[in-house]
């Protein structure tokens, strides 16, 4: 029988060099009909002895395999999925002395940058921001939010949907203290009136703009 | 005999000052401990960019280095200032033997007067008061400040610390400082979308903070638990002395005592 195989799935089992026991999917094409019209079909000791055998697999050991293996619906060898299609996002968010957030899973973040508040998801472009006064609000898996206030400092979005957002203060919202920041705001207006230094002027502008902020948010 | 007594006396001082030294010690390193988790998480994101965008200073264009060596004013703490003056010569010899011309920034007297008799020339700045008081943000913020308005354009940096890595161990190692032109030209910033130059200046000015924030903390720690080890050694090695003073001072005593014991016995006998 050279050269002769047989159309039709079939499913058997390999014994390999190591002495494994593989499944092993064998599919085979039609015996190209002889000249003479008349087709040969392998019946299944032949097919065994002629396929198996050099496997190293004696014909009892396959037949009582294969009968067995028959009755299963046929499976395809394949390599698993890639675990979980969409990226995960891992949250770094750190002051100085406080980390709020080490490499954390977190749905959405939003921030406020010199240009606007950004939301970022995971498979966010990559970029990179500087931050402004404003409230940062991290909206966890489970749905649950949690808002700082940040006073300034840069967040980087990178390639691989990691996000480090580096604040120079952030203090959870509710430590914050709405009269007090009232009580700056004022004292800060009337500091830039009364002032004409170029450098005092920019210090006290930047406390106005903070102390609004922290008012903003917290009413 | 006098002077035995003297010199018992004053080693038991010795003993007494470097174990109170080595408890102040202890407390500050605690603090210090405490106070590197945190900013340890906060150096490393600053620097996850220039990891994860794999930005290089190309090497042929490179022609000024900066060098910032980070230790602190007060000594008794063992290889501490030396390990970093020594890998700062290293650099020095290295960068200036293939032609580039390098730039030094002190934080710290100590490390002034390990290389301002050889190296002089090279020292841009030097900072002091550091290592009295915990370092802070604002501290690496001033010495920031000052190195942006120094006036040198360094093209490739590096910032030499100690790095803490447990009470008995530390180990000297080097960060990179890139400069805003290295960064922008790099090709991978071309992935970061939305960038204008003036973001990337302010993003560039914090994160040098942040990385000399890093080294500051870490090289607190490092030396204030190398100084713990220092004095508890030093207080060994004193009480190891005050034994084995004791023990020949007792003998002399009773050699002397036997001695005169001696003569008066052979002065009796001779009557």
């Amino acid at each position: 029988m050279d050269g002769d195989y047989l159309k039709g799935r079939w499913r058997g089992v390999e014994v390999c060099e190591s002495g494994v026991l593989q499944m092993v999917e064998v599919s085979f094409s039609q015996r190209v009909p002889e000249e003479d019209g008349s087709e040969i079909k392998c019946d299944l000791k032949g097919f065994l002895r002629c396929v198996l055998f050099p496997l190293k697999l004696s014909d009892m050991l396959a037949a009582r395999l294969f009968r067995r293996a028959l009755p299963v619906l046929r499976q395809a060898r394949s390599y698993a999925d890639a675990a979980s299609g969409a990226p995960q996002m891992s949250f770094t968010f750190a002051s100085p002395t406080q980390v709020f957030f080490r490499e954390a899973s977190v749905k959405q973040v939003d921030v406020p940058t010199l240009t606007g508040v950004f939301g970022i998801l995971p498979a966010h472009v990559p970029t990179l921001q500087v931050l402004r006064p404003g409230v940062v609000t991290v909206f966890n898996d489970d749905g649950s939010s949690a808002k700082y206030f940040v006073s300034s400092g840069s967040v980087t979005v990178n390639a691989d949907s990691s996000v480090q957002l580096l604040a120079e203060e952030a203090v959870p919202l509710d430590q914050l203290d709405v009269t007090a920041a009232r009580a700056n705001l004022e004292k800060a207006q009337s500091e830039l009136v009364g002032t004409a230094d170029e450098a005092v002027r920019a210090e006290v502008q930047i406390s106005i703009e903070a102390n609004e902020a922290i008012v903003k948010a917290l009413e | 005999m006098s002077d035995f007594t003297i010199r018992l006396k004053s080693i038991k001082n010795i003993q007494k000052i470097t174990k109170s030294m080595k408890m102040v010690a202890a407390a500050k390193y605690a603090r210090a401990e405490k106070q590197l988790k945190p900013a340890r998480v906060y150096g490393t994101g600053a620097l996850a960019l220039y990891e994860k965008a794999d930005i290089k200073a190309p090497e042929d264009k490179v022609a000024k280095h900066l060098i910032v060596g980070v230790t602190s004013d007060r000594g008794l703490c063992g290889a501490i200032h030396s390990g970093v003056a020594k890998t700062i010569k290293n650099e020095i010899a290295n960068l200036t033997g293939s032609g580039k011309e390098v730039m030094v920034i002190n934080v710290g007297d100590k490390l002034r007067g390990l290389l301002h008799r050889t190296h002089g020339k090279h020292i841009l700045l030097n900072c002091k008061e550091v290592g009295r008081k915990p370092p802070n943000f604002s501290d690496a913020s001033v010495i920031a400040t000052e190195l942006l308005t120094s006036g040198y354009e360094f093209d490739q940096g590096s910032v030499i610390f100690n790095r803490f890595r447990s009470v008995i161990s530390y180990k000297t190692d080097q960060k990179p400082l890139f400069s805003n032109d290295t960064v922008s030209s790099s090709e991978n910033m071309g992935v970061y979308d939305d960038i204008d130059a003036d973001v990337l200046r302010n993003y560039q000015e914090f994160a040098l903070v942040n990385v000399i924030y890093l080294a500051l903390k870490e090289s607190s720690t490092s030396e204030q638990s190398a100084r713990m080890t220092a004095m508890d050694s030093a207080s060994k090695n004193a009480s190891e002395m005050i034994d084995k003073l004791t023990l020949t001072f007792n003998r002399t005593r009773q050699a002397v005592i036997t001695k005169e014991l001696i003569e008066i016995i052979s002065g009796a006998a001779a009557l």
